[in-house]
């Protein structure tokens, strides 16, 4: 060690032993020998009172970060009950406007015209075969604490996804078992990837209903988002495949509000 | 034997009691405990070269993180807070360093 040996010139003042000047104490009383005890009580005894400190503080944080994961999951609990909800109510819709349009060759009529709006705007369960996009983040050393990861799957990545999907002939696509309808937004808050408002985990899994689902993958691999695949593959090592599969369904979306904005 | 029966008891009872440290005092809390550290080695050391002195031993302590602690208030005002109490660790450290690398020469001759 020779830290003290190079920054002597610098420190020589700040590092001078406190007693280099002074003469050491002379008499050798039995009450000096306590008083030292005293002081060297005092100077640990802030040591120990540290160390407590740190650990109250630890234990505290931890009761609040658990107390704020279980109001979290209370919260997705509920969520996921009203979402329940919401799908037995729209099947009662439907049940009541069939019953009540049937029979009229114009109730016929807004029967049809209702269903292919519903199909178009993700509002009813569809099945069918079609491809599904699995993408994963790259693997990472533990040790790294590197923020910025690039091979961290980004909203943009999805985005360009499903949109490369639709362009590929996709008709009803959703993610990780969540329909995109025509107004959904794919958007990140933070380090996590909202899909109409709902945080995504990787792995990430786009499944695509298409009328022909080898052609479906064939353009998809072509198009932008493909290319874009292979080139985060390439470089970053984001984990990705494309899969033809059988006869999936997709599940209607849970959220159907239709309130549009107009420009201010 | 006595003095270090006290820095042992020093700690145990700042561990057992856990006295509730003022929210206002935390932040200097870390830097009074380099302080104090450097009290220790340093009085170690001037022990080991027949220097020791008690008065020297208590005022030194108590100046260090006075000293230490007005430095990182002023920052904390100023909002260098975090960038003065490096410092002062830093200072601090390279005396702890200083006084151990007097300790060993003492006691290993190396």
């Amino acid at each position: 060690m020779r830290i003290d040996a190079s920054l002597d010139a610098l420190l020589a003042d700040a590092l001078t032993s406190d007693y280099a000047n002074t003469a050491p104490n002379q008499d050798q009383g039995r009450f000096r020998v306590f008083f030292i005890a005293g002081a060297a009580t005092l100077v640990t005894l802030v040591l120990g009172m540290a160390i407590a400190q740190t650990q109250i503080q630890a234990s505290e944080n931890s009761v609040t970060r658990d107390a704020l994961v279980e109001r979290v999951k209370a919260a997705d609990r509920r969520v996921q009950e009203l979402e329940a909800t919401v799908l037995t109510a729209q099947d009662n819709l439907l049940n009541a406007e069939a019953a009540v349009l049937a029979g009229t060759s114009l109730g016929d009529q807004a029967r049809s015209r209702l269903e292919r709006l519903r199909i178009a705007t993700g509002q009813t369960e569809v099945y069918g075969d079609g491809v599904t996009v699995t993408i994963d983040d790259a693997p990472t050393e533990p040790i790294s604490v590197d923020v910025s990861h690039p091979g961290k799957v980004i909203d943009r990545d999805l985005q360009m996804i499903v949109n490369g999907l639709w362009q590929a002939g996709a008709t009803d696509v959703a993610i990780n078992g969540r329909r995109i309808t025509p107004t959904a937004a794919i958007r990140a808050a933070g380090e996590a990837i909202l899909v109409n408002y709902r945080p995504m985990s990787p792995p990430y899994v786009v499944s695509a209903i298409g009328p022909d689902a080898d052609q479906l993958a064939g353009r998809f691999r072509e198009n932008p988002a493909g290319l874009l695949l292979e080139e985060l593959e390439a470089n970053y090592g984001v984990i990705w495949e494309l899969q033809r599969v059988r006869n999936i369904t997709l599940p209607a979306a849970s959220s159907t509000s239709t309130h549009s904005q107009d420009a201010p | 034997m006595i003095p270090a029966i006290g820095l042992l008891v020093g700690i145990i009872l700042g561990l057992i009691l856990q006295p509730t440290v003022p929210v206002w005092l935390q932040p200097y809390l870390p830097i009074a405990v380099v302080a104090a550290l450097d009290a220790v080695f340093g009085a170690f050391r001037s022990v080991l070269d027949g220097l020791f002195n008690d008065r020297i031993f208590v005022i030194s302590f108590l100046s260090n993180v006075l000293v230490a602690a007005v430095i990182v208030f002023l920052g904390d005002q100023l909002g260098v807070g975090s960038q003065m109490s490096t410092g002062v660790v830093v200072v601090l450290t390279m005396r702890i360093f200083a006084n151990v690398a007097a300790i060993r020469r003492h006691l290993l001759k190396a």
